[in-house]
């Protein structure tokens, strides 16, 4: 019979209850509610930068990183230095128990706590991505799942901190420190950006190889095991076998996750062929997504084949519209659709910024003459090249006013008085003159509509 | 109140390495400022947007800390004038803490500098004070900081507007209103840490 006590399997549930009752006794879910409430907050300050895209979705919980980790170090600084100043370190050498059982029970539990949390703003997210993403592929959940040794880490390093540093706000120098210890490789572009929980994980069009993953997480797990050392040296100094072997593996396993890393440069991103690939609506004129955007396409082909119809016959102007495929090859004679931003519920989101609507964008985009670029700003001729735009545009859109161009809404009117023919005409001179930036027959366009150019 | 008294008031809420504290931090506020600002895809006034509000966080944090002694209820045995104290206390370690800040502001002073960094430490520690009634002083950094991180990052990017008031902290020195709401805290936080001061905790807590 006390054999069959003394069995390991019984050490299980018994390791499982001390986590068990760390995260209640401890500071885990206080850390639960603070990751959960930020982190379903700032997803709701920035929904288009993750609505209906999974892979989006996943970046934006890395990117919320920048806001949880210094949260969850601050949290378990406190807790580490709530057990040093209780002076735990004398009733736990008064048990069997080595004295680093209790740091890594602490440690699961905020680490769990803080896992936990974030998984339910990845739950909350989900509930407007699942009804509306076309595309799931990209291997999105790795960013997710790679965000756990990342918290695991931050998580030992202030239950170490907290046992080491005797000082009231340690957590928040901490908070702070590590706030700019992971803004600062994200404003260099370097391979150090690798080793930071908030890289930069790239738009829906990319995907990272899984061995990046692995090699973050090694350098994490690595990091882990080096503080966890660290804490237990703080408080069991009788007994340093364990930590001291943990300070050695923990170094082993994070150069061998840094230094590949390091030497991998900053450039680690592999186009997604998959999300990429173009899908069009039933019907002419062609109008055409990227897969990963193809949600969109129910609200992007009305207003873009009015624009198409609105131009077809008229030489040099666009006679289909595209998505962005994220690469720099610019198909001709196309609108191009950028910026796509997406609401809570699946459709498109317009209005909230300047260039706001895509579709007006794309018509604006299609009309600029990037051999004028810099002569807009120097006399003469400086606002001719962009009033002429803003002319054709008001037209092709059928526009009565522009906050940015007070002439343009008068020049649309004149445009409009003219025959058909001799409309669709001025659009097509305009289209010739893109890749001129001829001065001389902008202002003639610009007469022709009655607006007079210094 | 003698110099004596004085000096061991400022001891035992560990004030010195207060301003240590604040003195480095604005050094480094100027540091990461000026690194900032020499970043080519960010203007002078972006640029000074995180130096603004982390270095006022870290500030009024420290500060926040110190607004309670080692033993609370040693103190107020006592027969000392303690809400004149804490009063005292607090408006000076807001002066104190917004002028160190501040210089760090005045390489570039518009929209995010020297005005915006003394309004943060003053409205943050104003934070701090009642938070340091309500859940000690050795805490009260951690309401400083879940607000302001909050924030930080939830604030809309327009100035102005119902943001002017609850998320002050992020809104460019032509404000106004933000200045309004940081004096109003700090009216606030006089009237209740006077009257309340830092909840006593024990030390293990």
């Amino acid at each position: 019979m006390t054999a069959v006590l003394d069995r390991p399997v019984t050490r299980i549930p018994g390791q499982m209850r001390a986590v068990a009752t760390e995260g209640r006794r401890s500071a885990a879910p206080v850390l639960f509610l603070a990751v959960a409430v930020t982190g379903v907050i700032l997803l709701f300050v920035h929904p288009d930068q993750w609505a209906s895209r999974w892979a989006a979705l996943a970046a934006f919980l890395r990117t919320e990183l920048i806001l949880l980790v210094p949260l969850c170090a601050a949290v378990a600084t406190w807790q580490g230095g709530r057990e040093r100043r209780r002076a735990l370190d004398d009733v736990l050498h008064s048990t069997s128990r080595p004295g680093w059982h209790p740091l890594l029970a602490t440690w699961a539990a905020l680490t769990v706590a803080a896992s936990v949390g974030l998984f339910v703003t990845f739950a909350v997210g989900s509930v407007f991505v699942l009804p509306y993403a076309t595309y799931a592929g990209g291997g999105w959940w790795w960013l997710v799942v790679g965000e756990l040794p990342a918290l695991g880490s931050v998580v030992a390093l202030g239950l170490a901190v907290g046992r080491w540093v005797p000082f009231r706000a340690v957590g928040l120098v901490v908070a702070v420190v590590l706030y700019v210890g992971q803004a600062l490789p994200l404003y260099n572009n370097g391979p150090a950006l690798w080793l930071d929980p908030v890289a930069d994980f790239g738009s829906s069009g990319y995907r990272l190889p899984a061995s990046t993953y692995g090699l973050q997480s090694l350098w994490f797990g690595g990091l882990t095991v080096v503080l966890l050392g660290l804490g237990a040296l703080a408080s069991v100094p009788v007994a340093v076998r364990a930590p001291t072997a943990a300070l050695v593996l923990g170094v082993v396993m994070a150069v061998a996750g840094a230094a590949p890393l390091l030497a991998g440069g900053y450039e680690r991103h592999v186009p997604d062929a998959v999300a990429r690939r173009p899908v069009c609506a039933a019907g002419a004129p062609r109008v055409c997504v990227a897969a990963v955007d193809a949600y969109l396409l129910d609200d992007l082909t009305p207003p873009a084949r009015r624009v198409l119809r609105r131009l077809l016959g008229i030489s040099g102007a666009p006679v289909r519209a595209v998505g962005d495929d994220w690469t720099t090859r610019k198909p001709s004679r196309a609108l191009l659709l950028n910026n796509l931003r997406p609401n809570l519920s699946g459709g498109l989101l317009h209005g909230t910024q300047q260039w706001g609507d895509p579709v007006a964008d794309a018509v604006r985009q299609s009309l600029s003459a990037p051999a004028c670029f810099g002569r807009e700003t120097q006399p003469p001729g400086w606002a001719t090249r962009w009033d002429v735009e803003s002319v054709a545009t008001g037209w092709v859109l059928r526009r009565t006013h522009d906050p940015f161009s007070p002439l343009a809404p008068q020049g649309v009117r004149a445009l409009a008085e003219m025959t058909p023919a001799a409309q669709r005409a001025w659009i097509a001179r305009v289209y010739a003159t893109r890749d001129r930036c001829d001065l001389a027959t902008e202002t003639a366009l610009l007469a022709e509509v009655g607006i007079l150019t210094p | 109140m003698s110099r004596r008294w004085l000096v061991l008031h400022l001891r035992s809420r560990r004030v010195p390495g207060a301003v240590a504290a604040t003195g480095a931090i604005t050094l480094l506020s100027w540091w990461a400022g000026s690194w900032l600002m020499s970043r080519p895809f960010l203007s002078a006034d972006q640029a000074r947007i995180p130096v603004s509000a982390l270095g006022a966080l870290a500030v009024a944090g420290v500060l926040a800390a110190k607004l309670g002694s080692a033993d609370e209820w040693l103190d107020r045995s006592t027969p000392s004038p303690w809400r004149t104290i804490r009063a005292i206390h607090l408006l000076v370690a807001a002066a104190l803490g917004a002028a160190m800040l501040a210089l760090a502001g005045l390489r570039q002073p518009a929209l995010f500098g020297a005005p915006t960094m003394a309004r943060g430490v003053v409205g943050l520690l104003a934070l701090g004070a009642i938070a340091a009634s309500v859940v000690g002083a050795r805490a009260a950094w951690m309401v400083v900081l879940g607000y302001a991180s909050t924030v930080y990052l939830a604030a809309p990017r327009t100035a102005g507007g119902p943001a002017a008031v609850w998320a002050w902290p992020m809104q460019p020195a032509t404000i106004g209103v933000s200045f309004v709401t940081a004096a109003v805290l700090l009216g606030v936080a006089l009237v209740v840490h006077a009257a309340f001061g830092a909840r006593p905790t024990t030390d293990a807590d």
